[in-house]
């Protein structure tokens, strides 16, 4: 055996280290154990500080024993001269540097280290600056220390030019950081803000981002971060909340937002004015969620219908007491209702040299395309740019690049068929006559034959009475967008791919729901129908739930003025 | 007056060469008794890196006519055995020429020079002065006096206050002399035979896989430069250098990536290059019609390839290129902290570790042969008669009768001490320029600058490594090359050299300063040109390659040689042919397999405790340091 060197076999240094764990284990069950002890006596001493340190240098993810450390240096706060306790602070930093090397991802190490400098007499801003430019060469793209380094800026008061400096360094380094393009889109509109606020950016520094974005995207077009940010440079113009539509009537009275919102929240509020003498009542959302496009007014005292003969309708929408909106009313006739309605607008609202820019960038990543057809993000940008460019130019390529998406990245073909479905209705509503859409007519609305997979801007559709959805991909999870349907009298859900009505809406004025050749299979998936208690009639044929005999009387439990005939 | 050595062995190696140290670690590391000699004093042969002094000394060695011939004294053979006289005949360097460009002493007056006699040029004609000179080459850079004439006939501009600036601070660099620099001679580690690692290549695996890493330090190549439109441009390698370049248009940025990436996927999965079997890589790369400075970046500098190269060729070596990327910087390649004459010496050490025998300034003078000239007995040296199973030997020592076929080719070298990088940068950059052949004809040149941070030199110097195949002299194969990239003029110190480089203008893009300067997306993108290095020494040589010969032919069967330093970047012939001779010798035994850490091995009496073990981990993690370390950890 000349020359070799004997080595412990793998089963012995097994053994070796499962002894070592095991001592480990009790070391650390007695440590915890003394430490709570300790605490409970209220005993706040340097022992303390030495069990914890030792326990949160095995396991940093302990939030109790940082606690008990914390509770510890308050208490010392009082008891020692601010020269000892700016030491006994700056000892908790090393200690944090160990727990951030055993988990850099260590929630706890990084809150605490962020409260011992605020907590510290003479904290040392530039040395955690340093400290985090060494973390962020080891991981850049370890979003804790991103969030500890925001934190640093801003107590450090870091200019924001140095800060969009060190963030293109590390684009440079490797593009795919998405905290560091967040970052930029936090610093920029602070440093270059669009003097004429057409632009998130102002527009040089718009164009040099966007080059930097076309840089990233053509050097590798699947790293998705560097689109990410190119979504938010290519954002539609911020767009001002608007009062579209509003009715008004005896039993019900509703106000319809562009956006859905939550008023209480916002500093938003609503208000009906009846012969401009304002009427008492509170607004609740329509659906089951806080915020809501529609809005339903429960007025204090009944509104009379010889009210709405008399003088002028009027709904106003106030920030903060200010009026942002309003809303004038028709009155159709005498006690009956009254309505008012703004055609809706989905066209971007861009400037001509945004536009134009817009235009270049088609222009590339049709370059890009020609390259890569099988690229996704590249088929998605010039969708969502053409959409942004000249939304019925674009129509039928934007449906014909849609298709190509859903073929490529089969794995979000819902995504990109809820993206068609959302087109097709806005381009559905664009095309409605005028008016066809700002009165309660008794004509159709006649969303048929789409494809549709979701539903979308359906408060458009408040004041109609006939909505027609039959022919669609319909699923259950749609019919929460129901909610917006207010004034629908007859609801025609037939050849969808509903399997219950469960997430169906109040809908009070509903008389008629017709879900013929749909997939509910049980009564018990129509016992959500209960939220419609003015039905009369509803129609099942097609779904195997039409077989049971039992079906009608159970309806007629659920629905009292349900006709017989009706029940088909 | 020698020691006296243990007589039998199962491998004697003769020579440090990097092949045989690798043999060496493997034999020894398996438990095999080796014995390694060598004749010099020093370590690695062709492959050793010097100090100045030490350097002063080989050439000295290099200069002496060859040894006379000692008689073998036949009468210490033993009955049936014959000696054959061991050789030097393929370790002969020729063509060595040194010089010195600055003054022997820096003078306190500006007059009281040129006092130093070696410092004679061979009135060699400078670019600046040649009417050739082109208008985009505008290489040329002189003394003051020609510059300003050149700047009035040449439509350059005035040098802005920037420029004017950049000057005064070049002319208050340090002040050289060569006594100065023979002071400095410990910080020198001048290397033979330079060589990169790839950062997947052969030895990197090698060197992690046995544990040997632990003895070696390295740096990563920092850039990647080529020679494009008459002046040095960085290659955009890696996707960080793609996205960031100024150099190439968006589209172009895309073609790069895609090129690259269809040459990184697996051959037989797609049919990428059907039809191009028989045809050159140039060919295949015009197909993919790139544009022309792509597919210079490719040809030349990623795929290290020349016009002549084959199709697939030039894939593999594509390929080898991009598999090396990302595991370590920003380049594919290591370069050897202390230079690339450590690498030999680490498998040394790892050989002595293991048991093996080491004897420097001790030659094998000659080889015993059995009777029937077939097998190996062992050697004489000196006085001692010594027995192995397996001889293995470095070809320079080899004697004449074994090696019949004389090599076919051999290296031209350049050493050049410089007073600043070829492309200045903010931070001291360790570069890798793979030349493109001049004007068709002549080789691809090597090129490799290292700064002081890899201890290549003292602070505030560089030194240049060049490095082609030998068509006639060493001094005139890399003639054109220097001329391009180094000012080979005498300089007394006292003039400062005006820039007159005229900034290229003809590239349709940008001239970016991009790869140094990532940040500098805002700069107007004009970057003062740079003033071309002065070489304050060189040395040019030139030594046989001897990795195309045959070695198996004409020596007895347990007889083993090893080629001295070839043309690749990389050690990859040397880890192949080691590997070679170790499994003809050994067959069934595993080569180099993972030496054990500090840690594992069981010390006398602490058997079993898990106490000793704690104790070295610190000792541990200090080794692990040093080795190559995987690249950074992801998200």
């Amino acid at each position: 055996m000349h020359g070799r060197v004997k080595t412990r076999s793998t089963a012995e240094q097994q053994e070796v280290k499962r002894k070592e764990r095991e001592k480990k284990v009790k070391l650390y069950k007695a440590g915890v154990e003394k430490l709570f002890q300790k605490r409970d006596g209220n005993c706040f001493d340097n022992e303390v500080l030495e069990i914890s340190a030792q326990l949160l240098c095995a396991n940093p993810d302990i939030y109790t024993v940082w606690n008990i450390r914390r509770q510890v240096i308050l208490y010392f706060k009082t008891e020692k001269s601010s020269e000892d306790f700016q030491l006994l602070l700056e000892n908790e930093l090393p200690l944090t540097e160990q727990c951030l090397r055993a988990n850099p991802k260590s929630y706890c190490a990084w809150h605490h280290r962020s409260w011992v400098l605020d907590t510290m007499p003479v904290p040392n801003w530039k040395r955690e600056l340093a400290l985090c430019n060494k973390y962020l060469e080891l991981d850049e793209r370890n979003f804790h220390t991103w969030d500890y380094r925001r934190y640093i800026v801003t107590r450090a008061q870091v200019p924001a030019e140095d800060e969009f400096i060190f963030s293109t360094q590390k684009i440079s380094t490797n593009f795919s950081n998405y905290s560091s393009w967040h970052y930029r889109s936090r610093l920029l509109p602070s440093l270059f803000p669009d003097p004429l606020n057409k632009r998130p950016i102002r527009e040089d520094k718009h164009k040099e981002e966007l080059s930097l974005v076309q840089n990233a995207t053509f050097t590798d077009p699947n790293d998705q971060s560097a689109w990410f940010y190119q979504r938010w440079l290519l954002g539609r113009a911020h767009q001002s909340l608007l009062l579209v539509q509003a009715f008004v009537s005896e039993q019900l009275t509703f106000a319809v937002l562009n956006k859905s919102v939550r008023l209480d929240k916002s500093n938003l509020s609503l208000q009906l004015f009846i012969s401009n003498n304002p009427i008492k009542g509170s607004w609740k959302p329509c659906g089951c969620n806080v915020d809501s496009h529609v809005w339903i007014f429960v007025p204090e005292n009944q509104i009379s219908s010889g009210s709405l003969t008399s003088g002028s309708l009027e709904v106003t929408l106030h920030h903060q007491n200010k009026q942002i909106d309003q809303l004038n009313l028709h009155i159709k006739g005498p006690g009956v209702e009254a309505w008012g309605s703004k055609k809706p607008q989905f066209d971007a609202q861009f400037s001509q040299g945004l536009t134009s820019v817009l235009e270049t960038e088609l222009d590339s990543y049709h370059q890009l395309l020609d390259l890569e057809p099988d690229s996704k993000w590249t088929l998605l940008t010039i969708v969502l740019l053409m959409q942004a460019i000249d939304r019925h130019l674009y129509k039928d390529d934007t449906m014909q690049k849609i298709g190509q998406l859903k073929k490529i990245d089969s794995l979000r073909s819902g995504y990109y068929e809820d993206l068609r479905s959302r087109y097709e209705i806005e381009y559905f509503l664009d095309n409605q006559e005028k008016d066809g859409l700002s009165h309660p007519a008794c004509v159709e609305v006649k969303l048929s034959g789409y494809n549709l997979s979701a539903l979308y801007h359906l408060h458009y559709l408040s004041l109609m009475q006939q909505v027609n959805l039959s022919c669609n991909q319909l699923t259950d999870r749609s019919l929460p967008q129901l909610h917006a349907l207010q004034c629908c009298q007859v609801l025609i859900l037939d050849e969808n791919l509903l399997e219950s009505l469960n997430g169906m809406p109040s809908l009070t004025s509903l008389l008629s729901l017709s879900l013929k050749n749909n997939r509910i299979s049980t009564k018990d998936n129509l016992k959500h129908l209960v939220m419609c208690q003015n039905l009369n009639s509803v129609h099942l044929s097609g779904n195997t739930v039409a077989n049971d005999a039992d079906l009608e009387v159970y309806l007629k439990g659920l629905l009292p003025k349900l006709k017989t005939e009706e029940v088909i | 007056m020698e020691d006296d050595l243990p007589t039998e062995y199962d491998v004697i190696v003769v020579g440090t060469g990097m092949t045989e140290s690798i043999v060496a670690a493997a034999a020894s590391r398996i438990g095999k008794k080796v014995l390694h000699l060598d004749s010099n004093e020093y370590y690695g042969g062709l492959w050793a890196s010097f100090n100045f002094d030490g350097l002063q000394k080989w050439m000295e060695e290099c200069r002496q006519p060859n040894k006379p011939s000692e008689t073998v004294d036949a009468s210490k053979a033993k009955e049936g055995e014959k000696l054959v006289k061991a050789g030097n005949q393929f370790s002969t360097v020729s063509n060595l020429e040194e010089k010195w460009y600055i003054l022997e002493e820096v003078a306190d007056s500006p007059e009281g020079q040129l006092s130093s006699k070696i410092t004679q040029t061979e009135g060699e004609e400078h670019p600046a002065s040649k009417a050739a000179v082109g208008p985009g080459e505008g290489a040329a850079s002189s003394l003051g006096g020609e510059s300003e004439k050149l700047e009035k006939e040449g439509n350059c501009e005035k040098p802005d206050s920037d420029e004017a600036k950049d000057n005064s601070v070049l002319n208050q660099r340090e002040n050289w002399s060569q006594n100065k620099l023979k002071k400095e001679y410990r910080k020198f580690n001048l290397d033979l035979a330079p060589k990169l690692l790839f950062a997947r290549g052969s030895l990197v695996e090698l060197l992690i896989s046995s544990n040997i890493a632990r003895y070696a330090e390295f740096r990563s190549v920092t850039r990647v430069l080529t020679w494009i439109n008459g002046r040095l441009e960085p290659v955009p390698c890696s996707r960080a250098d793609v996205f960031s370049t100024q150099n190439v248009s968006v589209p172009e940025k895309r073609m790069l990536m895609k090129l690259l990436s269809s040459c990184l996927e697996n051959e037989d999965a797609n049919k990428e290059f059907e039809g191009f079997e028989d045809k050159t890589f140039v060919e295949y790369l015009k197909s993919k019609k790139l544009t022309s400075n792509l597919m210079h970046y490719v040809l030349y500098a990623i795929a290290m390839a020349t016009e002549n190269t084959l199709c697939m060729d030039g894939v593999n070596r594509t390929q080898r290129f991009l598999n090396s990327l990302g595991r370590y910087g920003n380049t594919p390649f290591l370069w050897p902290m202390y230079g690339s004459g450590e690498i030999p010496q680490c498998f040394c050490r790892l050989c002595a570790v293991f048991g093996g025998l080491y004897h420097l300034k001790r030659a094998a003078d000659a080889i015993i042969i059995d009777a029937n000239g077939e097998k190996c007995i062992g050697i004489m040296s000196g006085q001692q008669h010594l027995e192995t199973a397996n001889l293995v030997m470095g070809v320079g020592y080899a004697p004449p009768d074994f090696v019949k076929t004389a090599p076919s080719g051999g290296l031209s070298r350049g050493i050049f001490v410089t007073d600043r990088s070829i492309l200045p940068s903010d931070k001291e950059s360790l570069t890798l320029l793979q030349f493109p052949p001049l004007d068709g004809a002549r080789e691809p040149v090597t090129v490799i600058e290292v700064g002081h941070t890899t201890n290549a030199c003292p602070k505030g110097l560089y030194v240049v490594h060049m490095t082609c195949k030998q068509q006639t002299t060493a001094h005139e194969d890399l003639k054109a090359v220097v001329e391009h990239l180094l000012h080979v003029e005498f300089s007394d110190g006292t003039v400062a050299r005006i820039d007159t480089d005229i900034k290229s203008t003809q590239t349709a893009h940008q001239e970016g300063s991009s790869a140094e300067n990532p940040e500098g997306a805002d700069a107007s993108g004009e970057r003062p040109a740079a003033l071309k290095p002065q070489v304050l020494w060189s040395l040019f040589f030139n030594c046989p390659e001897t990795s195309q010969c045959d070695f198996s032919a004409d020596v007895p069967s347990n007889v083993f040689l090893c080629s001295g330093p070839d043309l690749d970047l990389d050690f990859e012939f040397s880890v192949k042919q080691a590997k070679e001779i170790f499994t003809k010798m050994y067959p069934e035994s595993e080569f180099l397999p993972r030496a054990p850490d500090p840690e594992e091995i069981v010390l006398e009496g602490e058997e079993g405790s898990g106490e000793g073990a704690e104790q070295k981990e610190g000792e541990e993690q200090g080794d692990a340091q040093e080795g190559p370390k995987e690249a950074q950890s992801e998200e």
